[in-house]
C-alpha cells in the first residue's frame, strides 16, 4: 500500500526495508526555519536535542501499535547532519506492521544544550 | 470562560538518555542533574534528578493538592531504535514522580520504567527521548 505525507517539514515518505511498519521521511530543505536537515552534533549523534512525537491512529479504536522506534539518518555530506527521520512501529511481538490508519508526527529540536551529566 | 492563552507552560527537563560502554544511563540536556539505575535492578527503570540549578525551574515538581505529587506535570517519552531500520523493543512505558522528603518541596525525581515483551523490564534499545513540562 502507498504511503504519503500530509503536513509541513517532509519533502517525501516512503517505504523502507521492512514490508510494513517502515518509513523513511525525508525533511523537507524549503520549510520556513528549517534547514532541511537536523544539525550535526556532538555525540551520540545526531544531535542529542532532537525530539520526535509519534502517534498511532486507531481504525476504528485501536492501531495495533505496541512498539515505536525513531532513528535519524545521517546524509553522506559531512557537516549536513541527518536529513531523513526513519519510524518503525510494530505489533507487542515485535513483528514490523502498519497503524490502522497512519500516524501523527511531530519532530522539533530543543535548546541548544550538550550537557552530559551521567 | 477560561483564558487560556494566559496559561503557563514551564520546561522542566529536556534531553535525551543513551548508555555508555558499560551499559551506564547518561543524560544529555537539560534539567536533570543526575541519571541512576533503580537499586540492583539492571535495566528499564532509571531515577531522573531533577536539576535545581535550571533557570525558572526550583528543581522539582511542586506538591499539589491531590494524591497525586502534581496533576499538571506532563511527561512525554520517545524510544529510539536501534540499527537501520531503528527496530523498537519497549512496549510499555511508565513515568511516576518521587517526593522529596523534606516538606513542601514536592517531588524532586522522576522514576521511569520501561519493558519488552514477553513482559520484562529493559532498556530502550536506541535511548529515549525525554521531555517534561508543567503547566498551570
Amino acid at each position: 500500500m502507498p504511503v504519503q505525507f500530509e503536513g509541513r517539514g517532509f519533502l517525501s515518505v516512503v517505504r523502507g526495508a521492512l514490508p510494513d511498519g517502515d518509513f523513511v521521511l525525508t525533511l523537507d530543505p524549503g520549510l520556513i526555519g528549517n534547514a532541511g536537515a537536523i544539525s550535526a552534533g556532538p555525540p551520540p549523534p545526531p544531535d542529542p536535542d532532537v525530539r520526535t512525537l509519534v502517534l498511532p491512529i486507531g481504525g476504528p479504536i485501536l492501531s495495533g501499535t505496541a512498539a515505536i522506534g525513531v532513528g535519524y539518518q545521517t546524509s553522506p555530506l559531512p557537516g549536513v547532519g541527518a536529513t531523513e527521520v526513519h519510524v518503525v512501529t510494530t505489533n507487542n511481538v515485535f513483528i514490523s506492521h502498519d497503524p490502522k490508519q497512519g500516524f501523527f508526527i511531530v519532530v522539533w529540536r530543543g535548546q541548544g544544550l550538550q550537557a552530559e551529566v551521567s | 470562560m477560561p483564558d487560556y492563552s494566559a496559561f503557563t507552560f514551564e520546561p522542566i527537563v529536556q534531553g535525551l538518555v543513551t548508555f555508555d560502554a558499560a551499559g551506564a544511563p547518561v543524560f544529555n540536556g537539560r534539567g536533570v542533574s543526575a541519571i541512576s539505575r533503580v537499586g540492583a535492578i539492571p535495566a528499564g527503570a532509571f531515577i531522573l534528578q531533577l536539576d535545581a540549578g535550571l533557570p525558572g525551574n526550583a528543581g522539582a515538581v511542586p506538591p499539589g493538592v491531590s494524591p497525586l505529587a502534581n496533576p499538571n506535570v506532563r511527561t512525554l517519552i520517545t524510544t529510539r531504535g536501534a540499527g537501520i531500520p531503528p527496530i523498537p523493543n519497549i512496549v510499555t512505558k511508565a513515568v511516576d514522580y518521587l517526593l522529596s522528603p523534606v516538606p513542601g518541596v514536592g517531588a524532586d525525581r522522576i522514576l521511569v520504567v520501561m519493558q519488552t515483551f514477553p513482559i520484562a523490564l529493559a532498556d530502550p534499545a536506541g535511548g529515549f527521548e525525554i521531555v517534561v513540562w508543567r503547566t498551570s
